[in-house]
């Protein structure tokens, strides 16, 4: 593993590069317009349209060219929606607009994690505690070991199994994370607490298993199997995607956990440092940042949650030049590469592991 | 272009409203539905009301009538009510509230008039880009303001485009209550910007009971026309206002022309009843330190605050328990529709001054009297 120096900035530095960044917010909101606008309706109508073509053809059933392409289609559809159109439309991006249909808290995506849930555990809980240990409980979401601070049970001996049942059930894990079973099973909290938080789970997981397994096998009669197996692989290949892109965002070789103390008096500057060193970046082409709903800009997503994602890729330039000026490390990296890292991450930490100190540059 | 004629579109709107009421409600998608369904035509929706432009024309100088027709979802306005009209320009919609000219039924036809001000976003907007043939998103219609009844003396006092309720409630009158006797007291710059007054002419000389009396404000009073604003020495010249308890009134106009006729009024002995409606600007305070009025509307609670602390915590301190998160303004629990009033963004210095916007209560601060959806 290589070494990664961060300058240690005194808190006027600190401040400073705060003061930067919200510069930089404040340049790109005062922005906002009509192209914003234009192009989150043309991500909108990418996912109908994906969608209506890939389930009309899998009402064909298993004739292979249209099998094949429509759950393609189906599963492009269902990753552009809940990445770049429904989680981004979940944090605000777009309520500048004042169209109801992209307002932040009404927006119902297509996923069995219910919405309100994942503004709650997602927009509070991740993005504003990133990576501070027992209270972003992204961090290894319950079932894995990613940082040797993380304290180490024998269960994780088998997390690379549990990571990959994690990946092929993801839509599953996201939807009952923030209900965090084994905390009744280990009687951390009262049971009455689950009966309260789990029915609109419970509706929401229903009503995404009747339309995908159910209605729309049902409206093709004949070909019913040809369309359920059809949207199981569009689910698994979202499933996959958003797994990857997700674990490659925070799991990486140099990203950082902190200790709860990190919280006290922590200023605006010291907020945006803890953002970047918890979060890395991926590297790729335009397409890539599309289909990862521009969280390959996993940096600049976290230091602007709010922003337009269009923006991160012409924000990145910015944010890497002001952290090459402080002497704070970008972390970004290929595609593979990070996701090599993630890997290694995951069988390394299977293990008990000590944390090593962190250099820096004096 | 709609691939669906548009008579069609009128017969399938009540379905699909019947069809919400139905169990298979819970599987149909607002969003998803009107999407796909635009392709057929852009009125077809589960909810959403949009009207067709029919007609564009110059009213005085400086007001546009617009005739719409809306969809069947619009459920018409009685004489005197107002409705929300929203248009985009540069990616962010806007809304404004316009009075028709006379009262509709059910997907009726109905004229608006906008008056184009310097500076009038959305009028301008509506006056210079607005074409005959295309949709725009109205909303149904509210407001308590309208005719009472029983009336057999009206006593109607309107300013600038606050003639537009009048309208509607004279030509209410004229079909429902004939014999009602009526004066109309109307007010605007100069003759040439005062919109509907050929409509009005020709309306007041069939009703003999009826009559209408020009006031303005500027330029030289000809043709028996007052000069200057509504006065006490207006009302006293009406021989027909001899006994003005006996006479119910109504008035529409700006703040300061409401305010004029309520004191007026009340010098002059009070009238059998007085309704007004006002067009309401922002108030913005002078400084961050200066008194505010923070109503709540859902805790019916109007408080006192100041442009210096977050609305979060100026909502808080009043006792109320928003939901909120980060209270730095990056993870949108807190964000809460913002009724009416102006605030400022504390992290970029935006303004917000349109009614009905998001804002995020825990990185904004009141700039003058707000209403929010708390």
């Amino acid at each position: 593993m290589t070494m990664v120096l961060n300058r240690k900035l005194s808190p006027a530095e600190t401040e400073a590069f705060g003061a930067e960044l919200d510069a930089l917010q404040k340049r790109h909101q005062a922005d906002l317009g009509e192209v914003d606008a234009r192009y989150i309706r043309r991500i909108r109508s990418s996912v109908r349209i994906a969608e209506l073509a890939g389930r009309l053809m899998l009402f064909a059933g298993f004739f292979p060219p249209t099998f094949i392409l429509g759950t393609l289609l189906l599963g492009l559809a269902k990753i552009l929606e809940n990445m770049e159109l429904g989680h981004n439309v979940m944090h605000g991006q777009y309520d500048w607009m004042n169209d109801p249909e992209f307002n932040g808290k009404t927006y119902e995506w297509d996923h069995a994690c219910p919405s309100d849930a994942w503004r709650h555990t997602h927009n509070f809980q991740h993005h504003t505690f990133t990576n501070v240990l027992g209270r972003d409980h992204d961090i290894g979401y319950g079932t894995v070991r990613v940082f040797a601070e993380q304290r180490w049970r024998p269960f994780y001996l088998l997390q690379p199994l549990w990571a990959t049942l994690q990946a092929v059930f993801f839509q599953g894990a996201i939807a009952i994370f923030d209900l965090k079973i084994d905390r009744y099973f280990r009687r951390k909290a009262p049971i009455e607490k689950l009966l309260v938080k789990l029915p609109p789970v419970g509706r929401k997981i229903s009503r995404q298993l009747l339309k995908d397994y159910l209605v729309f096998p049902l409206l093709a009669g004949p070909n019913f199997l040809g369309v359920l197996v059809g949207n199981l692989l569009a689910n698994l290949m979202r499933n996959l995607w958003t797994f990857v892109v997700i674990f490659c965002g925070h799991f990486t070789e140099h990203a950082e956990v902190f200790p709860p103390s990190v919280l006290d008096n922590e200023s605006r500057g010291d907020w945006y440092v803890r953002q970047l060193r918890g979060s890395s970046n991926l590297t790729g082409s335009k397409l890539l940042h599309i289909l990862t709903g521009n969280l390959s800009h996993q940096i600049e997503h976290h230091m602007f949650p709010t922003i337009p994602a269009r923006r991160y890729g012409a924000m990145a330039v910015e944010v890497k030049e002001i952290c090459q000026r402080y002497g704070q490390h970008y972390n970004s990296g290929s595609f593979a590469r990070q996701f090599f890292t993630v890997v290694v991450r995951l069988f390394r930490h299977a293990f008990p592991s000590q944390p090593q100190r962190k250099a820096t540059l004096a | 272009m709609a691939l669906l004629p548009s008579l069609l579109v009128n017969f399938t709107l009540p379905v699909l409203t019947a069809l919400q009421r139905s169990p298979l409600a819970g599987f149909l998608r607002e969003s998803v539905f009107d999407y796909y369904a635009g392709y057929l035509h852009p009125q077809l929706t589960l909810k959403r009301v949009f009207a067709r432009v029919l007609a564009k024309r110059q009213q005085g100088k400086n007001t546009l009538a617009i005739t719409l027709a809306p969809s069947a979802h619009w459920l018409g306005a009685r004489a005197g009510q107002h409705l929300p009209l929203s248009v985009e320009i540069n990616g962010v919609r806007h809304t404004r509230y316009y009075s028709p000219c006379a009262a509709a039924g059910r997907a009726g036809e109905l004229e608006i008039a906008v008056k184009c001000s310097e500076g009038g976003l959305v009028s301008n907007w509506l006056h210079d880009q607005l074409k005959v043939g295309d949709y725009l998103e109205i909303g149904q219609s509210a407001g308590d303001f309208g005719l009472p009844k029983p009336t057999s003396k009206l006593l109607l006092l309107a300013a600038g485009s606050g003639i537009t309720p009048i309208l509607a409630m004279l030509r209410s009158l004229q079909l429902d209550n004939p014999g009602c006797e009526v004066v109309l007291l109307y007010y605007g710059r100069q003759r040439n910007d005062m919109a509907y007054l050929i409509e009005l002419k020709d309306l007041f000389s069939r009703m003999p009971r009826w009559r209408l009396q020009v006031g303005l404000t500027a330029g030289s009073a000809t043709d028996n026309a007052f000069s200057g604003r509504f006065c006490t020495a207006h009302l006293a010249s009406l021989a027909m206002l001899q006994n003005l308890r006996a006479w119910q009134a109504i008035a529409c106009g700006s703040y300061g022309f409401t305010n004029t006729v309520r004191q007026v009024l009340t010098d002059a002995g009070g009238v059998a009843g007085l309704q007004m409606e006002a067009f309401t600007p922002p108030v913005f305070a002078a400084t961050a330190d200066q008194p505010v009025t923070l109503h709540y509307a859902r805790a019916q609670q109007s408080l006192v605050g100041d442009g210096a602390h977050t609305l979060l915590a100026q909502a808080e301190a009043h006792g109320l328990e928003p939901a909120s998160g980060c209270r730095m303004g990056i993870c949108n629990t807190c964000t809460c529709k913002k009724v009416a009033g102006v605030v400022r963004d504390l992290q970029t210095g935006l303004l917000s001054a349109e009614p009905n916007e998001s804002i995020r209560l825990c990185i904004t601060a009141p700039v003058g009297d707000v209403t929010l959806d708390l």
